[in-house]
């Protein structure tokens, strides 16, 4: 089933959506300065912020309070080749 | 309308709130037209914080993701993308792919747990699919409804 969703949970979704967009677009821009701190770690960025880091996944996930917003990014000079 | 997604390096990806009784996550979507469903990879179902005991096996396996991997669903899950009506809403049985990560060396599960989850056709085909690599440009548009 596919709708509109519109009033104030359209508002709610848009303001989630961009929040978590800049946080992404914040990891992009400052992901050398990672580099140097977080390398080969899972690190969690809320609000532009690394608030946990672990080089383990679930362990990462363990740590961090639970948050819709949260965007989890691995941190490393890997390339990485992916075909879906 | 318009649903907008962003490249990340020349990837497509789309942002989108999954909810699924009543808990959610945001997750970001590689759009994918190869893919027959969305689907939803190992480290967003882990970030979604769902009980495994919530997903439900497909009634089909999956073809073409590789490895030893298992194929559920999340029944009536909502996906909300931002768009320019507001928002738009997809309700659906979401796929959720699983990988044997126990049995995989740590590099390899570490870049399973790198596979982004898939925006697929299921989705994608409603819309006249935007890809313009040059501009820069990545979007979903319903060109005979509202703008």
């Amino acid at each position: 089933m596919d709708r509109p969703i519109l009033g104030g949970e359209a508002e709610r979704i848009t303001q989630l959506i961009q929040a978590f967009e800049e946080d992404c677009l914040w990891i992009q821009e400052n992901y050398q300065n990672l580099l140097s701190l977080y390398e080969d770690q899972w690190i969690a960025v809320l609000d532009k912020q690394v608030i946990a880091s672990d080089r383990d996944f679930k362990k990462l996930i363990s740590k961090v309070p639970e948050n819709p917003r949260t965007r989890f990014e691995f941190i490393t000079r890997k390339p990485f080749e992916a075909i879906i | 309308m318009i649903i907008p997604g962003r490249f990340v390096g020349n990837v497509p990806f789309f942002p989108v709130v999954v909810c699924f009784e009543g808990r959610e996550t945001l997750i970001q979507l590689l759009a994918d037209t190869g893919s027959s469903r969305t689907v939803i990879l190992d480290s967003d179902f882990d970030a979604l914080r769902i009980p495994p005991e919530k997903l439900v096996p497909m009634a089909y396996p999956l073809t073409g993701i590789g490895g030893s991997v298992r194929s559920y669903v999340l029944p009536g899950a909502v996906l909300s993308f931002t768009s320019s009506n507001g928002a738009y809403g997809v309700q659906q049985n979401l796929a959720v792919i699983q990988h044997d990560l126990d049995v995989l060396s740590p590099e390899e599960s570490e870049r399973v747990l790198r596979l982004s989850s898939v925006l697929g056709r299921d989705i994608i085909s409603s819309f006249r699919f935007v890809c313009d690599f040059p501009s820069g440009t990545v979007r979903l548009e319903q060109p005979y409804s509202n703008p």
